[in-house]
């Protein structure tokens, strides 16, 4: 099923793909103050949207800070979530690794507020990583490219993670303190 | 710290393993469009990102919250030269390592001891909690998204304190969101498809081939540094960034990694040029305003304890 799911994915991807290609996109639902490069630049900012409800993923128990994953894309199927440090998703939820396809990362802000997502368990083999800041969610990893540090793809790849404290933003590399 | 320097000694005597060596600094990037804002640099992204952090605070205080200041980063310097695909730059190697990537054990420990801010959030009833963090993250609600180079589909509340700050210093938070995760979103797609184009893999071999011989038997600086991790003793840190750097400039890839990177990051700019421009031309007219804020913040924390102890 979920093999299923994942070629119809890669097939909107594809479409995903084509429809960003060109430099001129839709009219930006952007806000009235956008200082947007008007007549300038080529093409409009990229359209910012509605996004999901999170509302009623967050814990009931009402103590949250959690970083959740979802089987399927939008916060859908199967899901897990942690509070801590997990190197292995293998042994969470009956098995959590290489599944992850949507992701919110609910945690505190602060100290060890992001999340680096890590690929595989032996740090000398192939591990790589992408993260996610406090507060910020992926709604469909499998329309996603070259998001591991490697280039790798990040959909059911997933298969630990840590937060951790990112003391320095470096702009022109994305990863650096990732 | 000496025997760091008897270390680096013997770092130099093994450079000459790698081939010529001779590592001087590191090209400065060229911007390639003369057109384009200039990118914030990272002293001031890092007064940007005080001045949220303030402005997120005062925005708790103002729905009930009264958080402690966070505790100064644990390991501060100059910034690093770039290394997204490679670090090439040896002087800065032997000096700094890898810079605030890596922290030691110890700053590590000390990192975790000093969380005042957690601190605080632990003491509060869950319920309570839960409200605190609403505040802050805006609880899942009212959330936008926007599809980066990449494909992925990211997105975030739009209410809570986190967001609100950013609408305040940036003008407006939508906007603002769109613009800077596309823009950074562009850096992320250019650098993984240059780590995947032919003329860098060619040259990661020479490289790799290096490293081996150095006992670091690494495919790539991405492998070599997710074998280093992110906590390390220094001696070691450095010893592997030193590595890097050596075989990187010793086996040409540094040059080759330069071009590779602002061949593809030309490329993947000029089809998101608008969010380019609009999340430069947003950091550097949101730069006077932080400056202030910053500067605000740190003479009344002077004010209120006589010492200031940071």
């Amino acid at each position: 099923m979920k093999q299923y799911v994942r070629s119809i994915l890669a097939t909107a991807a594809v479409i995903g793909l084509v429809a960003t290609a060109g430099p001129a996109m839709a009219a930006s639902d952007t806000g009235p103050s956008a200082p947007a490069a008007a007549g300038a630049a080529p093409g409009a900012p990229t359209p910012v949207r509605p996004g999901a409800d999170l509302s009623k993923l967050a814990a009931a128990d009402g103590a949250d800070g959690y970083l959740y994953a979802y089987d399927l894309p939008n916060f859908r199927g199967d899901w897990c979530r942690w509070d801590r440090d997990d190197e292995w998703w293998g042994d969470s939820c009956g098995n959590f690794n290489d599944r992850a396809t949507s992701l919110w990362n609910n945690g505190f802000p602060g100290l060890f507020s992001e999340v680096s997502l890590r690929r595989d368990v032996n740090p000398s083999t192939n591990q790589s990583v992408f993260c996610i800041e406090a507060g910020s969610y992926y709604a469909d990893l499998s329309l996603g490219y070259e998001r591991f540090l490697d280039g790798g793809w990040a959909d059911n790849a997933i298969s630990g993670h840590r937060w951790f404290t990112d003391d320095a933003d470096y702009i022109h590399d994305p990863h650096y303190a990732c | 710290m000496r025997r760091f320097a008897v270390l680096s000694l013997l770092l130099t005597a093994t450079l000459a393993a790698c081939g010529p060596g001779d590592p001087g600094a590191p090209a400065a990037r060229a911007e390639p469009d003369a057109a384009l804002p200039r990118q914030a640099t990272a002293e001031e992204l890092a007064t940007l990102r005080r001045a949220e952090e303030i402005l997120e605070r005062r925005c708790m205080t103002r729905a009930g919250f009264d958080l402690p200041a966070a505790p100064e980063p644990v390991r501060t310097g100059p910034e690093p030269p770039p290394m997204a695909l490679v670090l090439a730059d040896l002087v800065w190697a032997r000096e700094h390592g890898y810079g605030a990537r890596v922290r030691t054990p110890e700053e590590t420990a000390r990192l975790r001891a000093d969380d005042p801010v957690g601190d605080h959030l632990r003491a509060l009833t869950p319920e309570r909690r839960a409200e605190a963090l609403r505040a802050w993250q805006g609880g899942g609600v009212d959330t936008v998204e926007v599809t980066l180079p990449g494909g992925m589909t990211t997105g975030r509340s739009t209410r809570g304190c986190t967001s609100e700050a950013r609408g305040e210093l940036y003008g407006d938070f939508r906007t603002w969101f769109g613009a800077d995760a596309v823009d950074r979103g562009v850096t992320a797609l250019a650098m993984s498809r240059a780590q995947a184009d032919p003329a860098f893999t060619k040259a990661l071999r020479g490289w790799s081939d290096c490293m081996a011989g150095r006992g670091l038997p690494h495919e790539s600086p991405q492998r070599l540094r997710a074998a280093l991790g992110d906590e390390a003793p220094e001696a070691k840190e450095i010893e592997y960034a030193v590595a890097e750097a050596a075989c990187a400039v010793g086996s040409g890839l540094a040059e080759v990694a330069t071009d590779v990177e602002e061949r593809h990051l030309a490329q993947v700019r000029e089809q998101y040029l608008a969010d380019v421009i609009n999340a430069r031309r947003m950091r550097l007219a949101a730069l006077p305003e932080a400056d202030r804020i910053v500067r605000d913040e740190e003479s009344s924390r002077l004010n209120t304890h006589k010492k200031g102890t940071r």
